[in-house]
């Protein structure tokens, strides 16, 4: 039986990351990357960090896993303030970059093996963590062909592998799944529940709104270097769905964009159907699609989506705290 | 530091290396090539330097007093040695299976017309030269044996008062109106110019260590474009291990180029024709010369691989900064042939400072004493261009 790569239990009352009034200035910049950033990660859950590029997100996610020093502020990672001096904190926890850190003329055996070298780890501790690694990145049929040579889906694979070496705690993600396909994606996805499900704490960057949306149990979005939301997934979701109903048809259907036009419906290649209705009119709307002969694969009343609220936040700025409480 | 990352780190560079062809072609192959093919090409002209005389062969077919005299006087100068050659057959064909640069054919009746205005002497002698003499060289010549002739002529025409034109007390003496030569560049401790080998092997083997620049820059600045760096710094180990793991397998790789390169001078030059390197010296000197000229080489290469954002930067400005480095620093035209003012110039290439060392030990003789001004300055560059590498790559990587 293989071994857990984390042994955190969900219920742990410390959190995974605290992070207090943390700010950042690179040099000769006009405006800080960072000001006043504080939210706390709970352990053993998915954290999803939104904002769009150049917002601050990978300063903060290099402050977090010690590549940056803060400049102020405060990071506790397990209950342990981080310094300079605490190198062995970086031992509890790793990063997957977005780019593919790692050499593309070695093989990918040969870079699980010289990355595991640098977590100091011996000879037989290497062997079982690589061999976990490449078990749960399915790796085997492809560990001694140079990695150049890999599709982009086994590339995130193998990023992601080298990720696991250390069985991290805490495993930073950023945008794990950029220009891979639907497979490789959804492979990837599985991974990042069943680290969770280990009791790994995961902060995860994306511009996929859905997959933050299935995978993250709370998120944050910055903005020009602050923080401006907040929240657990699902209150979220709850809170700013109001009178939307949204759903996804077993088949794209083009005819209902004039059947549900009064009701202002939008539309993603005509199958996923965003409209809003008074809960008054919502037997009308249903009963209507009925008729229609819709079948739905995914149907839901009272629910935002996250893009939406993403998008709608970065429009209209960050949302007064009486409007979130 | 931790020794297991470290190992790792070195390992890891030695397997990027192994796997780049073209940056092993351009250490060993390039540099060997322009060693073996420089050392061969300019074996005559450094030989001419070195003081190596130019044979003549004679035919002295009058065979009087007057054209022996005129044969013993062109074998007194220093620049040509006279080789006796058969009366039979041509002399053209004799120049050609013996090599030399001239031939000179003494018909008969040289004696008799020596001193007669009516039939005139230079008649009476042919001058023959080799097709790969030099026309400086053969002007030289030949200005030589007017003056000879002259000389002689003048003898046959005053008899008794030859004292006075070839030579003795008081007389004509060629020994002693040459002027004092002094080679500037050669002049320390007496020692002779260096022949082809000696220059090319050390020039060239100076001129591969710093190509290190190449493969050590594209390396670094792919882990700093693919993000490699910063997972690294993420990881539980420290920035000055990680660099000394990186510059550790260039070193040994600078080492290596030296040993094949001076074997390639003793065994490879010889075996095609040329001279056979000869190792003089003290070994201790020839290795502190090596090692500081690795660290200049590396440090060099690791200035450019912080201050450029791209490979192809990286290999421009690397590529380039070395043949200028390598003109100026007397690796492609050799400093005793440069003017003086070029000759300082020359200074100012940590190249020079590393050829300088290998002649001090290949050519002179020295020791770990004679090297120690270059292998000083090799250190001190090698030092501060690591220094301030290291602050920039900080800066870059964060």
């Amino acid at each position: 039986m293989t071994q857990p790569l984390s042994t955190a239990s969900p219920a742990q009352a410390v959190p995974a990351i605290s992070a207090r009034a943390l700010g950042y200035r690179y040099a000769d910049a006009a405006a800080p990357a960072l000001e006043d950033v504080s939210f706390t990660v709970p352990a053993a859950e998915i954290f999803g960090l939104l904002g769009p590029n150049g917002a601050g997100k990978s300063t903060l996610l290099g402050l977090l896993s010690g590549s940056l020093d803060a400049q102020d502020g405060e990071i506790t990672i397990a209950g342990e303030k981080l310094t300079k001096r605490t190198r062995h904190i970086k031992s509890l926890s790793a990063v997957v970059p977005q780019e593919y850190a790692f050499y593309e003329s070695l093989t990918g055996r040969q870079n699980l093996d010289y990355f595991g070298s640098i977590f100091g780890l011996s000879r037989a501790e290497r062997a079982a963590r690589c061999e976990r690694a490449i078990e749960i990145c399915r790796l085997e049929q492809h560990l001694n062909r140079r990695a150049g040579q890999y599709s982009g889906g086994l590339k995130r694979r193998l990023n992601l592998a080298i990720g696991l070496l250390n069985a991290p705690k805490i495993l930073y993600l950023d945008e794990p799944t950029v220009g891979i396909d639907a497979e490789s994606r959804r492979f990837i996805m599985d991974a990042v529940l069943g680290l969770k499900a280990l009791g790994t704490t995961i902060v995860y960057t994306s511009h996929y709104m859905e997959e933050v949306e299935e995978l993250c149990d709370s998120v944050a979005v910055i903005d020009q270097g602050r923080l401006v939301l907040q929240e657990r997934m699902g209150n979220l979701l709850r809170r700013e769905g109001g009178q939307s109903l949204q759903f996804t048809l077993h088949e794209p259907d083009a005819s209902l964009a004039a059947l549900l036009a009064p009701f202002g419906a939008t539309h993603v290649d005509y199958r996923t159907w965003t409209v809003i209705v008074p809960s008054a009119r919502m037997p009308e709307v249903l009963s209507l699609l009925q008729r229609h002969g819709a079948t739905f694969d995914r149907l839901q009343y009272g629910v935002s989506r996250l893009e939406k609220i993403y998008l709608d936040l970065l429009l209209r700025g960050a949302p007064q705290p009486e409007a979130l409480a | 530091m931790s020794l297991r990352a470290w190992r790792a780190s070195v390992h890891k560079e030695f397997l990027l290396l192994l796997h780049d062809w073209h940056a092993l072609l351009l250490l060993f192959v390039m540099p060997l090539a322009f060693l073996v093919i420089m050392s061969l090409a300019m074996q005559d002209e450094f030989a001419q330097r070195a003081g190596q005389k130019l044979t003549v062969a004679v035919i002295d077919h009058d065979d009087t007093p007057a054209s022996r005299a005129f044969v013993a006087a062109i074998a007194t100068s220093e620049t040509v040695a006279v080789r006796n050659a058969s009366g039979d057959g041509s002399v053209k064909q004799q120049m050609h299976d013996a090599g030399d640069a001239f031939g000179i054919e003494i018909k008969k009746g040289y004696e008799r017309a020596l001193p007669q205005a009516a039939a005139p002497v230079s008649e009476r002698i042919v001058l023959f030269v080799a097709p790969d003499t030099t026309r400086q060289t053969e002007l030289i010549f030949a200005g030589t044996l007017r003056e000879i002739l002259a000389r002689e002529r003048l003898t046959a025409i005053l008899g008794p008062l030859a004292v006075l034109s070839r030579g003795g007390a008081g007389g004509f003496d060629a020994a002693n109106s040459q002027p004092a030569i002094e080679y500037t560049y050669e002049a320390k401790n007496g020692a002779q110019a260096p022949s082809a080998v000696q220059q090319n092997v050390p020039a060239w083997l100076v001129f591969g260590t710093f190509f290190v620049v190449i493969p050590l820059s594209n390396t670094l600045i792919r882990e700093r474009q693919q993000g490699t760096l910063k997972r690294l710094r993420t990881m539980p180990v420290g920035q000055g291990t990680l660099l000394l793991g990186k510059l550790a397998p260039y070193f040994f790789v600078n080492i290596v180029q030296v040993v094949l390169m001076m074997a390639a001078g003793v065994w490879l030059v010889p075996a095609l024709g040329g001279e056979a390197l000869q190792l003089h010296g003290s070994m201790l000197a020839l290795a502190i010369v090596c090692a500081t000229l690795s660290v200049a080489a590396l440090g060099y290469a690791l200035l450019i691989s912080a201050i450029t954002r791209t490979t192809e930067q990286a290999s421009l400005l690397g590529g380039a900064g070395n043949l200028i480095l390598a003109a100026i620093g007397g690796i492609m035209v050799p400093k005793f042939v440069m003017p003086e003012a070029m000759q300082q110039m020359t200074n100012a290439s940590p190249m020079a400072w590393g050829l300088q060392g290998f002649l001090d030990v290949l050519l002179r003789g020295g020791g770990p004493g004679e090297v120690l001004p270059e292998a000083a300055a090799l250190l001190t560059f090698g030092v501060a261009t690591l220094a301030i590498a290291w602050a920039l790559l900080k800066r870059a990587v964060g």
